[in-house]
């Protein structure tokens, strides 16, 4: 490609990971995250595609600016990617990146509503996040009358209600890693999960 | 795993291997829930009845377009491709006269373009040092610029100390006072183009200085657009409001959101165009070139910059013929492509020159 001719080779991929059909979920992500930390761009690459839209759901439910999310997934990446030496093994991929998107997206818009904010720093990040239902929560699948339902019952939770069923449902993550990422205690995330099941089970 | 015998419909919703085999079973999960189910026939309605509720939301729904998808893998893949130091920051001494800071400031300059034009044509891998400072006796500490120069071929992206966001296209270079936070004004002196997201400061305005004309807003988000070599200065308004200072080159306009104004050197002319599409001036930062119904003589320069070539064309006729096109992070060579198929030239690449031969437009005299 003439654009980068002039550019070192890429570092090449460091041996292939091969999976056996059959292989857990857990063993899958942790034989590709040490590919990616060997050095492997075909894991780079494997993790960015099963990841990117992901991502991009849960950073959307933070700000209204498409660029910004597009910014901070691109900065995670290349950041993991330099630092990959000295960074954690890892049984669940998606729960590490969307912990490091996380940081990464409320450190972007904490500067730039630095200003403004100054005074109501405390309560930042539960003043923006924003899980509102209609972005999200409800598959297409789900039957016409229960999901105008559920979508009622959504909004009707706290916001951290709705980003705790967020990351559960939509994510699958397990409660450590919810809590993890929160920064909230496995506990708390334990009962923010059973009173937001509790009321949209009331509902539909 | 654990005794499931007494749980609820509730407590299947909220059991993390419950939801983790609903939601991506694998086999281990599958061989446990199989044979769970079939030494508890009796759980079988509550069961289905969790799968309904977990199942009622959506997985990762294909929330970017793959056009997107590649553009964002694509800048991963640059950025981890090109050298740290594809920027290169240098620090220059201002001394506090005039006339001093203009003679120590072109000789450091034109060390520095030396050195990074060498750097960068031959070993890539070489990472210079910042410049020694030039010596000079009375020099404050205040009295520092930080250089950012971007050469050919690369974009970039930098973070000022107040937060403002700045995206450096090809070929370009910004300036600004080491202590910028510190005096009454945020500025900086722009040559190339620039994308610039301000942080909000009532109290001090950020200035962008570009050739004869200083750009003054609060806080917003614009595109400028000023290469000493087209004769032209370009900004365009994505949202707040800007004030240009034609410092007596020029009329002082204001702009509003989506309004483009181009100040054109020759002519000593001004044009404003109101409803603009802001991303056809601003896409280059997520490495997306647009040209809508652009003739050459401004689509070449850009394509030289993009990909550190120089083109040559002999068909004089061809600079004004116009073109509109929307490309992703393509390559050069697939770049002009694009463009022979759509008329009839050839093109040779040679290195760092490409030949066009050929008509670009056919019904031209």
């Amino acid at each position: 490609m003439e654009v980068r001719a002039h550019q070192p080779e890429p570092t090449l991929a460091a041996e292939r990971v091969f999976l056996e059909p059959g292989t857990s979920n857990s063993e899958r992500d942790r034989l590709v995250w040490d590919a990616f930390r060997s050095g492997s761009r075909e894991a780079l690459d494997t993790i960015f595609r099963a990841h990117a839209s992901g991502l991009f759901a849960y950073g959307s439910k933070f700000t209204k600016d498409r660029d910004t999310v597009l910014d901070c997934i691109q900065d995670l990446f290349v950041e993991l990617w330099n630092r990959r030496q000295s960074i954690s093994a890892t049984n669940c991929i998606r729960y590490y990146l969307l912990r490091g998107l996380r940081r990464r997206i409320t450190r972007a818009l904490h500067g730039a509503k630095r200003i403004e904010m100054a005074s109501r720093m405390a309560g930042y990040l539960d003043e923006t996040v924003d899980f509102s239902a209609e972005q999200i929560l409800v598959a297409q699948e789900a039957e016409q009358s229960n999901r105008a339902r559920l979508r009622k019952a959504v909004e009707g939770l706290t916001r951290r209600q709705r980003e705790s069923i967020h990351l559960k449902f939509y994510h699958g993550l397990d409660t450590p890693s919810i809590a993890e990422v929160m920064g909230l205690t496995e506990a708390s995330v334990h009962t923010l999960v059973s009173q937001a099941v509790r009321a949209l089970r009331g509902a539909v | 795993m654990k005794d499931y015998t007494f749980y609820s419909v509730e407590d299947f919703i909220i059991d993390d291997d419950f939801v983790a085999w609903v939601k991506s079973p694998d086999s281990d999960l599958e061989a446990f829930w199989a044979d769970f189910m079939a030494a508890n026939p009796g759980k079988k309605d509550e069961i289905d009845e969790a799968i309904r509720f977990v199942k009622m939301f959506a997985t990762d729904a294909p929330e970017l377009s793959s056009d997107t998808l590649d553009t964002l893998q694509q800048q991963i893949t640059d950025r981890i491709d090109i050298p740290v130091s594809a920027a290169t920051v240098h620090e220059i001494v201002r001394a506090r006269t005039r006339r001093t800071y203009a003679y120590a400031y072109a000789a450091a300059v034109s060390l520095v373009l030396l050195v990074t034009a060498a750097w960068w044509r031959f070993d890539p891998q070489i990472t210079i040092q910042p410049e020694a400072p030039i010596a000079l006796t009375e020099v404050a500490q205040d009295a520092l610029l930080t250089e950012h120069i971007v050469p050919k071929g690369v974009r970039s992206r930098i973070t000022l100390a107040d937060g403002t966001q700045v995206w450096l296209n090809a070929d370009s270079k910004i300036q600004y006072a080491r202590d910028f936070m510190n005096g009454g004004n945020r500025e900086v002196y722009l040559q190339g183009e620039a994308f610039f997201d301000v942080t909000p400061d009532a109290t001090r305005p950020f200035i962008v200085h570009v050739q004869d004309v200083e750009i003054r807003v609060l806080g917003t988000a614009f595109n400028v657009k000023g290469y000493d070599e087209d004769g032209r200065i370009e900004t365009t308004l994505v949202h707040g409001k800007i004030a240009i200072d034609g410092n007596d080159a020029y009329d002082d306009i204001t702009l509003a959101a989506n309004q483009r104004a181009v100040f054109m050197k020759e002519e000593k002319g001004l044009v404003v165009q109101n409803n603009v599409e802001t991303d056809t001036y601003t896409s280059w930062r997520r490495g997306v070139l647009v040209f809508d119904d652009q003739p050459l003589y401004e689509i070449l320069p850009i394509l030289e910059r993009t990909f550190n070539v120089a083109i040559h064309t002999d068909d004089a006729y061809a600079l004004d013929c116009r073109f509109t096109a929307k490309i992703s992070n393509k390559s050069l060579s697939e770049v002009l492509e694009l463009f022979r198929t759509s008329d009839t030239i050839g093109y040779t690449i040679a290195d760092k020159d490409v030949y066009i031969k050929g008509s670009f437009c056919n019904d031209l005299p």
